[in-house]
This record gives structure tokens, sequence and C-alpha cells, in this order.
């Protein structure tokens, strides 16, 4: 599929707001299908950029993490959203190769750093946006696996399981 | 199926085209239209509630966002107001509505908010004695308390210090929430059952007559009118997994109440002409918010404990500063740090993090929804006076997280790492910060269908009829005239109360 960085930077820029710009941009086809390899490379590369291992004990780039990604992007997302978390990713993908000759998943660590930096900087909003639907999505992921959850001690809610608690005070009604 | 069923209904009922035929219609099962059914009841009346999203009881609900923001959230937790700054504006969906997933927070409105609404917008229904009894009523009905110390834990409690080390004026919040056990996952819906939302209380209220029917997974598009008589609505049952429409659902009613919330209902009413956008749609507020984090040598747990359980009133400064605690992944969203070691080592120590925030009270912005052949269109436009106002709070939230002893406090501007000292928040947080640099967040969205005795500046007059038609109400929070400046789930099921008892002719 042709696409020009242009259009996909734009239906990137969208966010997951709204997917009308991002439909016409990408195609109906990439409503159903399951993310590309390249897709899995990028978000795959991006959440290893966020979490590279130490000091939490699993690497972004961990393919639990790329499979629940995927798992939310399939599941979770309405199909507009899907196009425009696609576009988000293509344009992080193909982004770099304009300005840095190589894809991002190609990037070594620090150039990926400096390119979600860009990305961060709220001067340009839609692109800061872009990037918060795929935070929102990596850290949904991430922090789904259990031993992260154990290193954060997250699991401890409340000192009792989800089981029990379950099985406690029904409160008023 | 034919023919209408009191009690619960849901997807797994429906095996074809969907015909009722009742006294009132109340399309959509939050906050406002669960109260709404409740007063209805009381006169007998046959109701059908109709709700795009699904029944839920404490043991469906799971610890994890993407299951939440698929089934519980409007717009699978991606609704936002763009602007001069974009906003994330969360939203319940299912029986419940936002009551589902919201902190349980229960505030009076304000005297001086009502007084406001009656002086300035006509609103003679809104009497203090009237909505005193409607608050009474609601503070029994959800068991409304300020939940013990034991479970308000250390992420509250450590504001509380630094509130009371700088004297201000704070307190513990009432909440919905008597069988609070403290699990800080509020915003998944509450595990246990101690969190009395709109389908536990007043729901189960309107259920009890034996006249109510709830209907589930039932999304309603079209109405079909005669003179100013809506005569019938229709849509579509909803598959809970896909969302897609599955089978066809009419509704015939002498009286319907549309209880869509504040982006819902001004887009039911545009869409199918029944008012138009000079104030449909418009003067949305919506009580913009930002979170900021603070790290403590000692262990806080941040997700241990009440949700949102203290807060500091500035009211006469345009905000109230509340606690907040939320998941890990959430927190990662709100670190607006670059990638890198200092982020990590944050992520990493979490249990040594405490959170709150600043409210404010929409004084000077404003936004509005629409509907374009795209689809909505919702805005927000973030005024000076209240940009000024969020700043005045983060730096207030900081020196409170400073007396508290932390260590470094995130100043709550995009890009800025933690910081130290309040010369350096300060200089993080200049008055000339513009919204889009800070992370904005609203979660109570208000006044698209606005009340009003004239018809020339409001949606709907005091009684919540829309104006032109005869049969046609409004109940949910998009009917105030006003911003609150307080958490509005109270005011909004007040609102439901008025709504249905004046349909019941008891107004």
């Amino acid at each position: 599929m042709a696409i020009t960085r242009r259009a996909v930077l734009a239906a990137g820029a969208v966010g997951l707001g709204s997917g009308v710009g991002v439909a016409v941009a990408i195609g109906e086809a990439d409503v159903s299908a399951e993310l590309s390899r390249d897709e899995r490379a990028t978000v795959a590369a991006a959440a290893a950029t966020w979490f590279p291992g130490e000091p939490f004990p699993v690497s972004g780039d961990d393919q639990r993490v790329v499979d629940a990604i995927e798992q939310i992007v399939m599941e979770v997302l309405a199909p507009s959203q899907r196009l425009a978390f696609r576009a988000v990713v293509r344009a992080l993908q193909l982004g770099t190769l304009a300005a840095r000759g190589r894809a991002f998943h190609d990037l070594d660590a620090e150039a990926r750093r400096d390119v979600l930096q860009v990305w961060a900087d709220p001067s340009v909003l839609p692109r800061r946006v872009a990037l918060d639907s795929l935070k929102a999505v990596v850290g949904m992921a991430y922090f789904r696996v259990p031993e992260v959850l154990d290193h954060v001690g997250y699991r401890q809610t409340c000192g009792v399981s989800l089981g029990q608690l379950n099985s406690v005070g029904r409160g008023r009604a | 199926m034919s023919g209408f069923q009191p009690g619960k209904n849901g997807f797994q009922d429906y095996r074809s085209k969907i015909h009722l035929d009742v006294d009132v219609c109340v399309i959509g099962a939050g906050a406002g239209g669960c109260a709404a059914a409740a007063a209805l009841a009381e006169s007998g009346l046959r109701v059908a509630v109709l709700e795009e999203g699904s029944h839920w009881e404490p043991r469906d609900f799971r610890q994890d966002t993407a299951f939440a923001f698929k089934n519980l959230y409007q717009g699978r937790g991606a609704r936002t107001l763009r602007g001069n700054t974009v906003i994330p504006m969360p939203g319940g969906r299912g029986v419940g509505g936002s009551t589902l997933i919201n902190s349980g927070i229960c505030f009076r409105c304000p005297p001086s908010v009502l007084q406001t609404w009656r002086d300035e917008h006509g609103c003679e229904t809104i009497t203090n004695e009237r909505f005193g009894a409607y608050f009474d009523r609601i503070w029994e009905t959800l068991g409304v308390t300020v939940n013990p110390v034991a479970v308000q834990r250390n992420n509250n409690l450590i504001f509380k210090s630094g509130a009371e080390a700088l004297g201000l004026d704070g307190r513990f919040m009432a909440r919905s929430a008597p069988g609070c056990v403290g699990c800080g996952i509020c915003q998944y819906g509450c595990p246990t059952g101690g969190k009395t939302s709109a389908d536990r209380t007043f729901l189960r209220q309107a259920l009890s007559s034996g006249t109510v029917g709830v209907y589930a997974n039932c999304r309603v598009e079209r109405c079909e009118t005669v003179g100013d008589h809506v005569v019938a609505v229709e849509g579509h049952t909803i598959d809970p997994e896909t969302h897609e429409p599955v089978h066809g659902i009419r509704v015939r009613a002498e009286t319907f109440i549309v209880s869509g919330g504040p982006v819902g209902s001004p887009l039911f009413l545009l869409r199918n002409g029944l008012a138009d956008n000079t104030h449909c749609g418009e003067h949305l507020v919506v009580h913009p918010a930002v979170g900021t984090l603070a790290r403590f040598a000692q262990e806080i747990r941040p997700w241990s404990g009440v949700t949102q359980g203290y807060y500091v009133d500035c009211w006469d400064e345009g905000f109230l500063l509340q606690t907040y605690t939320v998941s890990p992944d959430q927190y990662f969203l709100l670190l607006q740090t670059a990638p890198g070691p200092e982020t990590l080592e944050i992520l990493a120590d979490l249990s040594h993090v405490a959170s709150a925030g600043v409210l404010v009270h929409d004084e000077d912005s404003g936004g509005r929804v629409r509907w374009t052949p795209a689809g909505p269109d919702l805005s927000y436009f973030m005024g000076e006076g209240d940009r000024r106002r969020i700043i005045d709070g983060l730096r207030l939230c900081a020196e409170v997280f400073f007396a508290a002893g932390a260590t470094a406090v995130a100043p709550g501007r995009l890009g800025h790492r933690p910081v130290t000292t309040m010369a350096e928040i300060r200089a993080a947080l200049p008055h000339d910060v513009p919204a889009s640099h800070l992370p904005i967040y609203a979660s109570h969205p208000m006044g698209t269908c606005r009340m009003g005795a004239d018809p020339e500046t409001s949606v709907v007059d005091p009684h919540g009829r829309v104006w032109g038609w005869s049969n046609l109400r409004v109940a949910d929070a998009s009917v105030f005239p006003t911003s609150l400046g307080v958490n509005p789930q109270v005011t909004t099921m007040a609102m439901g109360l008025l709504v249905g008892h004046s349909v019941a002719g008891r107004v």
C-alpha cells in the first residue's frame, strides 16, 4: 500500500480520539488485520525504549508484552481507534526513515529515546497526543505482566487476593 | 421479544426485535436515569430504562485497565476534548453509568450554586427545601459516609499531614462507599460491592416496585414525533462483546426522559432535530483537573486505601485539591518525564509515591458537543483564569507534599522532572504555562442541555422539559446551568429525582 509520509503523519497525529482521517490514510484492510511484522517490531522497540529491563525484571520487547499490545489493539480498541493506532505506529516506524535513514526499530536505544522525547514535546500537540495513545497501550500491556506487577508490589492490593475481595462485604443497597 | 418485562433484561434475553409500550421510557441508566426511575416507580408508573452498556455485578470486574476501558468506559476510554489543548474525558458505560467507575465522592451542591441557578437562570423548582430533602434522601439511599482512617491509608493520610502542617482547610471526603475496604481500584468497578453505585441503590429501589424494567445492551438512536409529541424511540440491541447492533428495538411511551449524560443527551437531541444548536450542546463545563506525584522516603503504597479520600477546600480560590490513586499503567501515562533511568526509577519505586491533584471550577472556560458527518465533535477551550487557578492549585499541592516530607514532587507540567524545592516548583510552573503544557484531565462533564426559565437561553425548562416538546425531558448533569465546583454525582441524582417527580406530577 502506498502511503506518503505526510499522510501517515497527519493520520497518526489524530490519535485515538478519532479515526476518520486515518481510515482514508491507511485503508479498510487494516481494520481487521493483525499487526504486521514491522508494526510488531515498532511497538516492541517503543516498549523497550520505555522499559529496557533493569530495574524491572521484564523488557518491553518481551513477547508477552508485544502479544498483549496486539491483543489490546485487536480486542479492546474500536475499529476506528485501531486504524488511528496503526497510523501512529506507522508514523513512528517510517518517520525516522526520512529523518535518520532508518526505521524506528532499527535505531539504537539512545536514538529511540531521542525520537520519543521529540514526540513528547507539548509544543506540537497532535504529535504529543499520538505519543500518549501509544504510551497508553504499551502501559496497559506492560503492567499486565505478573512479574512486573510483583516488582512494583501492586498485586498485593488490600493485602488480600481478588478472590477474597469478592467474598467480603456487599455494601448497602 | 415483545411485551414489557419488569426486572433486569440483558443481551442474552433478546431473540428478536423488541417492542415495548410503557408509561415512561428513560434513556440511559446513569446517576440521573436511575434516580429518575426510582422517583417514577414511587407512583406506580410502568418504566422502561434503556442502557447501551451491560449489567455488572462485583464479581464481574477485573483489575485490568484494558478490560475496564472496553467494557465500562465511553469510547473505550479514549473520549477526548479538543481545543487549545487535548483533554481526556472518561465517562462510565453500563447500568450505573459513571457511578460504576467513579470514586464515590459525595458533595451536596453548594447553596451559592443553587441560588445562582434560581436567580440567574430562573430555575424556580430548585428550592433549598426540595434539594435539601433530595440530598438527605441520597445520603440515606447511598449510605454516604466518611470511611474510617483504617481504610484511608497512606496516600490519603500523608496528604492530610501536609495540609494540617500548613493549616489548610482539609478533611476526609464523604463517599458513597459504606462497605469500602480500601482496594484503591474504584475506576475498574468496585469488586467488593462496597461502593453503592446507582445500579445498586436507586435502580434497586425502582426495580423493587415491580413496575420497572431495565433493558441493558440497548442503544437508542432515533425518535418518531407527531406535532410537539415524541411517540416512540428506536434503536438496536448491542452485542456486549463486539459492540455491534443486532436486533431492533422500538419503545412507545407517554413520556421520554433522556439521561445519556452531557455528551449523549445533546447528541441525541441534535441528531433527531429535537433541539437546535443555539444552546443544545453548548456551555460544556468539565472541572478540568491536573494530577501530580510526590516521592517519599517512607513506603506509601498509593494503590492501597480509599481511591480518593481527602481534600483541601480552596473553594474561594476556585479550586479543590483532592487525593487520587490509579493503577501503575496510569501512573506511567501520567509521569511525563523522558524515557530513561529517572523515569524507570520512579516507576519501579511506585510504592514510595503519593498522588493528589487540583480540580478547578470552570469560570472562564467552556466547550461544546456537536454532531458532525464524521461523528461527535467535542471541544473545550481553557480560559486564562482557570489555567492560572490550575497553576495556583498545583503549586499548593506541591507545598502540601513538601510539608508532608516529600523528597521530590513532579510539578504537573509536561516534560518536567520531579524537583526538590518550592523554588523549583515555582520556576517550573510560572503563570504563563500554556494549557497545552499541562496534562489536563476532566471527568465531570456538565451543562450541555442547560435548564432555565427562558427558552431563548436554555434547552430545558425548570422541570427538565425540552423546550418545544410536551413529553420529552432531560435528567442528568447536562441540565446544570453552570459548573458546580464539586464532584457532581449527588446533584445529578437530585436532578433525576426532580424530573422523575415532575413527570409523576409531584413537583
